[in-house]
């Protein structure tokens, strides 16, 4: 089946590889290598593929500054964990630092602490160190599909990844600091910095608790290496079970505060409906809003991508990928009746309750007619994805089940 | 090129792309007669990582410094006149391509992207050229 899917891919390509040429050179800065489909519900749906991003394979291109690279997704068909040179990439001011000295970088601890500290790469390396399973996923993976239409980074699903950090926990830096009593939250900020004076740094924050939890840790290595530099070396915060909007990347300055944060990035951005699914009416007003948090549970086919063909009758083999969301993989099912009946499928090695999960299964194909697949994700928590896309103005969130049209031949 | 494609029964879409394509090849042609290096490839070999000489080692870990240059995003939104405060006013912050690769949004949509611009992120557009780079992004043909 794999061989049928490539070709099928290749000959779309070479069929439609001069439409994208006229639909995504008015936008292409010239170095595009190639470019891809992204199946988005309208116009534009090409997309470059890029390799000319430092420490970066191919990527698809979308924003070059600051940079919005994001996975192709065949690269999740390869295992469990992300490249480190095909994960995704996103910032949201230009200036971003283009050279780090290992020597004197320092990361700050201060606020509402007995003891400021200004901690070099070795006094990090030094500390006793955790390592974790977790995927790192954008509050907008997947915004490209919302309808209607929102504007904003246009993804497809690959603007997530998977990967084995290793690092310090948030919680024994927070203590050789010493927080005081009445800590309500910590912030943090990294080195990347906006254009224009006066426009908000990009910061985040979690509640004290959330960030004294032994989990929430600083990382320095990402699957046995340094990060990127895109990915924010030397030191990314990492929160698993939680959007990516809280991961700051070459992060310098965690700071304890003894007050709500109420910073644009928590108080005005990033926030989502305070409903189930963060679901409301396109147009709905009056509704309460929270900072985006926790992550919901989604499953991927990846060997099999809506267009492709199979033979009618063929047993089928599938198999793809999952995650609980802030909880691990209790099951993937498997549907080819519209979701009246499910079959479950079997799951790959357990890496953590934080990590993507391979699933897989066989099907046998109709005799006649095209073949829909869907495939649902529920987690330890007995939480199920939803059949029904959800909607907010924000692009967020979305984890409806996912389906993929192939059609017999 | 499309038109050197051997294919002796193009299909419809290769028809309609050969169509779609003609006014953007003519426009590459046009940008390269006038050497312009929008389309110059020459810092791809500069985008490629190099590792200054320190590093920091513990524990079976070794950090090594960093420098990297990324690429340059190039090129202006297209449209000559019609561009001149949108290429004016926004790439300082961001390149054109995600703005030009956004779906159909309405005019009062694209009013608010820009009034956030202003007024969050503190883009210093005079207010006379707020309404031409309005009329530019509405007038994108994304649909």
């Amino acid at each position: 089946m794999t061989n049928t899917r490539a070709s099928a891919i290749s000959r779309r390509h070479l069929l439609r590889a001069a439409v994208a040429f006229a639909a995504t050179a008015a936008a292409s800065p010239g170095w595009a290598d190639d470019f891809v489909d992204l199946n988005l519900p309208s116009e534009p749906v090409w997309r470059e593929l890029t390799g000319a991003f430092p420490q970066k394979g191919q990527m698809i291109l979308q924003r070059s500054r600051p940079p919005l690279l994001e996975t192709p997704f065949e690269v999740f068909d390869r295992g469990v964990f992300t490249p480190n040179d095909q994960f995704f990439v996103r910032w949201h001011w230009a200036v971003i630092p283009q050279q780090i000295d290992v020597a004197t970088f320092r990361v700050a601890l201060r606020g509402h602490v007995n003891n400021p500290l200004s901690l070099s790469l070795a006094d990090i390396l030094a500390m006793p160190r955790v390592e974790i399973a977790a995927v790192n996923q954008c509050s907008g993976n997947s915004r490209g599909m919302f309808q209607p239409r929102v504007a904003g980074g246009q993804w497809d699903n690959g603007a997530m990844g998977n990967a084995r950090w290793t690092g310090v926990r948030l919680r024994d830096l927070l203590d050789r600091a010493g927080v005081k009593a009445g800590a309500v939250a910590v912030r943090f900020n990294g080195l990347d910095e906006p254009v224009v004076d006066g426009a908000p740094d990009f910061i985040k924050s979690l509640d004290v608790d959330h960030a004294r939890d032994g989990e929430v840790m600083v990382a320095f290595a990402m699957n046995g290496e340094q990060l990127p530099l895109l990915n924010g070396f030397p030191l990314r915060l990492i929160v698993p079970g939680w959007y990516s909007t809280y991961w700051v990347k070459t992060l310098s300055d965690i700071e304890v505060l003894d007050t709500p944060d109420t910073n644009y990035w928590m108080a005005t951005a990033y926030r989502i409906p305070d409903t189930p699914h963060a679901n409301v009416e396109p147009g709905q007003t009056g509704f309460k809003t929270v900072p985006i948090n926790r992550m919901v549970p989604r499953s991927f086919f990846t060997n099999m991508r809506s267009g492709d063909k199979i033979r009618a009758g063929a047993t089928v083999a599938l198999r793809g990928i999952a995650f609980g969301g802030d909880r691990g993989v209790a099951q993937v099912e498997v549907s080819t009746d519209q979701g009246q009946s499910w079959q479950n499928t079997s799951l790959g090695r357990d890496e953590g309750k934080y990590s993507f999960r391979q699933w897989s299964t066989q099907i046998r194909a109709p005799q006649s007619g095209k073949l829909v697949l869907l495939a649902r994700c529920t987690n330890t928590q007995d939480e199920a994805q939803p059949a029904k896309p959800n909607w907010n103005g924000g692009g967020f969130m979305r984890n409806v089940i996912e389906s993929v049209e192939l059609s017999l031949v | 090129m499309p038109t050197d494609v051997d294919r002796p029964e193009p299909t419809e879409i290769m028809r309609a792309a050969i169509v779609a394509a003609m006014p953007v090849i003519l426009a590459l042609g046009a940008t390269l007669i006038l050497g312009s290096e929008v389309w110059a490839k020459d810092d791809r070999a500069a985008a490629s990582a190099t590792a200054a000489p320190n590093s920091v080692s513990d524990g079976g870990t070794t950090l090594r410094s960093v420098s990297v240059e990324l690429p340059d995003p190039g090129r202006l939104f297209p449209g000559g006149d019609k561009a001149e405060a949108i290429n004016n006013n926004c790439l300082a912050c961001h390149s054109a391509g995600m703005v030009l690769t956004q779906p159909h949004l309405s005019r009062a949509e694209w009013q608010s992207e820009v009034d956030k611009m202003r007024n969050i992120y503190k883009a210093p557009i005079a207010a006379e050229d707020v309404v031409e780079i309005v009329d530019y992004l509405a007038g994108l043909r994304n649909k």
